[in-house]
């Protein structure tokens, strides 16, 4: 895996920045841009970094990283349209795709996915026209001023999706009006096409195939490698996990805005799983009693996944900011303000009245 | 009355008309505002009508089935039923005609997230806008963008443990607009019910009474570019000095409520 992965990093050399790029990270590198960890640990095959945080101020543990994740950015160009988008997709990660589709019409706007196979942007629009039964087109602009005026509906192919076993492959379909105060932040909101992946093998593949596809132009977007992905029933586990040691530990505090000492459970379903315990017993835990507790919740969870996080912070929690008073406190002060005013005013008033 | 009575009298009268206008807020986000639009205070959870309330910021504009709109806010902003469960707008106000009422919450969410026991439940409930119009229109003005109000255009996805989301931005009537041009990761907490997602404090800055305030991102999805929510700020952890913002997400919640964004 690290071989390709330094495969895919030589293939994209930073240059430059041009307005549009292929932007490439991967969520491991978290662990390279974060502060040493005070200790590496397998626990049952699974390695895991712990950090044992002094105080929260100027921390660097991998949670407070996660934007410092190094982007690889190689210079790219969008395509001239959408539809050479779509031929360029579906060439090179096509035929069986999920369309999402948008229906403009006189009874409002209606979204749907249709599974259809394609090879091309116009075999594409046909193989929806046969689903949906009325005029499709691949701008979103077009579609609607073909449904106005009383003409009917008509749909607007507005991005697909590819679903590999270990990839996806969203597009997303260029925007034909966009607000003139946006448009010298285009590049940074828009992005023709996402790759998200524990494979980084089989995205050095697909983003060959882009590039043989747009004629060897590299194209807009992003991709983002993720270590592992944890299932919704394995996220389960580790929440009973959670909760179980919780009790074990006794850390959990209630307060009428919130609850202090639970352990958090961060960003696991694609990784690295970012696991935050608060102190045990209150008090800062040496290296050794740091990694039983992180053993004590692996064999609750029965899941570990490499790489797996564990952060000790001296405090966890959750509070609420809804705001009990308003400064000045508005209700008294509106019922004493005026009668207060009244009461000088009438005392100021006899007052001269008896010095005449 | 002697000399230095009156003079005392007289600082009085000045010093009381100081708190006065100091009392009145800068137009705004704490004004009585008619439309109102995400980011707007709120007053409800009152106990009674001469006991001060919880105040919080209106968040995700909606329309329920019925055609009737509202703003996403959170939900230990609100009571289900009983006087807490009228809304006012910025605050409950005795000496106006209608006492600032600006409508009621439909509030089937949870106060607290982390120990409610149905993980289904959301810390947001829905706020039925009475006696004002509603705008979907972002006081860009309030961010770097001058001048303009623009619409949300739709709903962030929230099927991943982890979101990319280009210029972050929230609004909320204690800090205004906070947030940041850069690219920011929203992480999934699972640790409380619904669907709370978190970001580093330092990218989306937030006080007491942003509560309900709305999280977007200018981005462009489908598309179509423009303000897109991601959810309601509803807290932070960890407690006592949060490091980060905990966002109930907009999608998780409109599709509990039955609800759908105002968008356009």
């Amino acid at each position: 895996m690290l071989g390709r992965l330094v495969v895919l990093v030589l293939l994209l050399i930073p240059v430059a920045s041009y307005a549009y790029m292929l932007k490439v990270e991967n969520l491991t590198a978290v662990l390279d841009v974060a502060a040493e960890p005070d200790l590496v640990t397998e626990i049952d095959g699974c390695r895991v970094y712990i950090y044992i945080l002094r105080d929260l101020n100027n921390a660097s543990t991998p949670l407070f990283r996660i934007d410092e994740v190094p982007v690889i950015k190689r210079p790219a160009a969008l395509p001239g349209g959408n539809e050479e988008l779509f031929d360029i997709v579906l060439k090179a990660v096509g035929p069986d795709v999920v369309a999402s589709i948008v229906v403009t019409g006189p009874g409002g706007e209606e979204r749907l996915e249709i599974s259809v196979s394609a090879r091309n942007s116009t075999e594409l629009k046909e193989r929806i026209r046969e689903v949906v039964g009325i005029p499709v087109f691949l701008d979103r602009e077009v579609a609607e001023k073909s449904s106005s005026n009383g003409r009917g509906k008509a749909a607007a192919v507005v991005g697909l999706y590819v679903q590999f076993r270990d990839t996806t492959v969203f597009v997303n379909s260029m925007p034909s009006r966009v607000p003139e105060h946006l448009r010298d932040i285009l590049p940074e909101i828009y992005t023709p096409v996402e790759i998200r992946s524990t494979n980084a093998t089989r995205v050095q593949q697909i983003l060959s195939r882009l590039e043989e596809a747009a004629g060897g132009r590299t194209l807009a977007g992003r991709v983002v490698l993720f270590p592992y992905v944890i299932s919704e029933e394995e996220q389960e586990r580790l929440r009973n996990a959670a909760i179980a040691l919780e009790r074990e530990l006794g850390t959990v505090r209630t307060y009428p805005d919130g609850v202090e000492g639970i352990i958090h459970i961060i960003g696991c379903g694609e990784g690295p799983c970012i696991l935050v315990f608060p102190y045990p017993n209150g008090t800062m835990p040496d290296v050794k009693t740091a990694e039983r507790v992180v053993r004590r919740f692996v064999e609750l969870a029965g899941v570990c996944k490499t790489p797996m996080v564990a952060e000790f912070w001296p405090r966890t929690g959750f509070e609420k900011i809804a705001s009990k008073q308003q400064l000045p406190p508005l209700e008294p002060l509106h019922v004493i303000i005026l009668p207060a005013l009244l009461v000088v005013t009438a005392l100021i008033i006899a007052a001269k009245r008896k010095r005449k | 009355m002697p000399d230095p009575q009156i003079r005392a009298g007289k600082l009085i009268i000045v010093v009381v008309a100081i708190i006065a206008v100091a009392t009145i807020v800068i137009a705004g986000l704490t004004d009585r505002e008619n439309p109102v639009y995400p980011g707007v205070m709120i007053e409800s959870k009152k106990p009674l009508w001469f006991i001060g309330g919880t105040y919080c910021s209106a968040g995700v504009p909606i329309i329920t089935t019925a055609g009737k709109p509202g703003l996403l806010t959170a939900s230990h902003c609100t009571d289900p039923s009983g006087f807490g469960n009228q809304v006012f707008q910025p605050w409950y106000d005795f000496w106006t005609g209608d006492k600032n009422y600006a409508g009621y919450s439909v509030d089937w969410g949870t106060d607290d997230p982390y120990f409610e026991v149905d993980r289904r439940k959301p810390d947001a409930a829905v706020w039925i806008v009475e006696n004002r119009g509603v705008s979907n229109r972002v006081p860009l003005g309030y961010c770097w963008r001058t001048g303009t109000r623009d619409p949300v255009m739709g709903i962030v996805s929230d099927d991943r443990s982890s979101i990319e989301l280009p210029n972050l931005r929230k609004v909320g009537y204690a800090t205004g607009c906070t947030g940041t041009a850069q690219s920011v990761r929203l992480l999934y907490d699972e640790r409380f019910s619904g669907r709370i997602y978190a970001v580093e404090i330092s990218k989306l800055p937030v006080k007491e009474g942003d509560s309900g305030g709305l999280v977007f991102s200018i981005t462009c999805v489908n598309g179509v570019c423009g303000i897109y929510a991601v959810g309601i700020v509803v807290g932070g952890f960890p407690k006592g000095s949060p490091t980060h913002v905990a966002i109930q997400s907009a999608g998780y919640a409109l599709s509990y409520y039955g609800v759908r964004a105002y968008v356009g």
